[in-house]
């Protein structure tokens, strides 16, 4: 009885535990992607994966997702990535495009090819696959 | 009276010029900005509905050395417009050095302006998946500072030598910056110019740069985790037909909260070395949200120019926001007649 109750609290304890899901639209044509390729991808090191021109898109930077998928996934915090965009102004380039919404963010994602951004686990809709998982 | 009258109207004139241009930059970011897009300080600005940015800076200056002159300028004031498209990028920035220079030293003061924009950077881009060709002017790919080399995002308001004798800092032909996928934390860089800067076909001097007309460079750039390497060699000849070659390492290291950098290098011409060694080991550590402290030691031996030194430096930086930078140095040379304070106010827009 004992145990089953500890492994109800861990089932529970996982079920809470927040993820934050990577995806791209079915038109996107790939399947997975590694923690350093989407960091590179975030940054904008990388434009083109599998020959794809990727268009990573973010959330405002109040945003609690926002800041969680930068702290665990590109490791920077507020100050550092301030620094490394206002760098990349100089050199000419762009940061990601960014929405307001979580909403805005599924449409897009779904809609243009080559689109990447990141959503809770639970708020992923099926039509959007999921190519690397943050547990946080 | 004459003399004094001069001095203020030049002043009246630098003034008018920096009004104006914060006015333009104003104006830009309050009409010129897409609805959906609100101005950031330091993100540029995309021109309408057009797919290009601008953005620039300037850069205030005061120079004191100990033993000699004391030096007030306006030392860059620049713009940049630019964009991305899916296969292509481009830039132009037009810069001009030294806008206002006033120099104190003994009973006459000396002042001089200067309005002339140079061509800084002008560039074109082809990307594809494992390479990007970039065709025009460009910053010479070699180590860190040289790649972000302006005040504002610089560390220190002085430079490092490293950075101003040992290589051409642009280069003016292509630059092919190799980076396949499967090479996730590898790039290379190959550089070609077999021209004269590309400013100099319109300005006779060279700008900013050391006057070459060829300099073939290739460069390695590796990630290993936090830390960040650069290997760079390379050759060049000066207008006056003399050739050198170049040889520099760099590593970088960085945390949230403090990051180590350090750069070093040699030249050599057909008779052996001309700069034995040159190079720098930094420090750098964030005291809070907008103040760091920078500590830096640099040591080098230039047998072109006939000199050489080892000295240290301490910073501090403010940044009220990050394109904004307050900057003071003191500067301790093993000479002890090259011992200076450096303070300088910056700003991206």
């Amino acid at each position: 009885m004992r145990k089953i109750v500890v492994l109800i609290f861990i089932v529970t304890l996982c079920m809470h535990a927040e993820v934050i899901a990577v995806v791209v639209g079915k038109q996107t044509p790939i399947e997975h992607l590694s923690a350093h390729q989407i960091k590179a991808v975030f940054l904008k090191k990388r434009e083109f994966l599998d020959g794809i021109r990727m268009k990573p898109i973010n959330l405002s930077p109040k945003s609690p997702l926002r800041r969680s998928f930068e702290k665990h996934l590109l490791k920077m915090d507020s100050e550092t990535l301030e620094r490394y965009w206002v760098q990349v102004h100089y050199r000419g380039h762009r940061p990601p495009y960014r929405v307001n919404s979580i909403e805005s963010m599924i449409r897009f994602v779904e809609r243009v090819r080559g689109a990447v951004g990141y959503l809770p686990q639970h708020e992923v809709p099926k039509d959007l696959k999921v190519l690397y998982r943050i547990a946080l | 009276m004459l003399y004094y009258e001069q001095k203020i109207a030049v002043k009246c004139e630098v003034m008018k010029y920096i009004i104006f241009v914060i006015a333009i930059g104003l104006f830009s970011a309050e009409i010129l900005s897409a609805d959906d897009t609100p101005y950031e300080l330091g993100h540029g600005i995309q021109i309408g509905q057009t797919p290009i940015y601008a953005g620039g800076y300037l850069s205030m200056e005061y120079r004191n050395r100990f033993s000699g002159e004391k030096r007030l300028s306006l030392d860059d004031l620049a713009f940049m417009f630019y964009g991305e498209t899916d296969r292509f990028d481009y830039m132009m920035e037009l810069e001009a050095n030294d806008v206002y220079t006033e120099v104190f030293s003994g009973a006459v003061d000396n002042e001089s302006v200067n309005f002339h924009m140079h061509l800084e950077r002008f560039y074109l881009d082809y990307k594809a998946e494992d390479y990007t060709l970039r065709a025009g002017k460009f910053n010479t790919f070699v180590g860190f500072w040289n790649r972000v080399p302006i005040n504002v995002l610089r560390d220190t308001t002085s430079n490092p030598l490293f950075a101003q004798y040992l290589f051409p800092r642009f280069t003016s032909g292509i630059n092919l910056q190799y980076h396949p996928e499967q090479w996730e934390s590898i790039q290379i860089n190959l550089m070609l110019q077999e021209t004269k800067d590309l400013d100099a076909y319109v300005n006779d001097t060279a700008y900013n740069n050391i006057p070459v007309n060829r300099h073939y460079g290739i460069g390695a750039d590796v990630e290993s985790g936090q830390v960040r390497y650069r290997f760079n060699a390379g050759t060049f000849r000066e207008t006056d037909n003399t050739t050198y070659y170049y040889l520099t390492g760099a590593f970088a290291y960085e945390e949230n909260l403090f990051r180590i950098q350090g750069e070093i290098g040699a030249q050599f011409d057909k008779d052996g070395a001309t700069v034995p060694y040159m190079g720098y080991l930094q420090g750098a550590y964030r005291l809070s949200e907008h103040g760091e402290v920078i500590v830096r030691a640099e040591s080098y031996d230039d047998r072109n120019r006939q000199v050489s030194d080892t000295f240290g430096l301490i910073g501090y930086t403010y940044r009220p926001l990050y394109p904004i930078a307050i900057k003071g140095e003191y500067q301790h040379h093993a000479k002890h007649h090259e011992d200076a304070v450096l303070f300088s106010f910056s700003i991206m827009f």
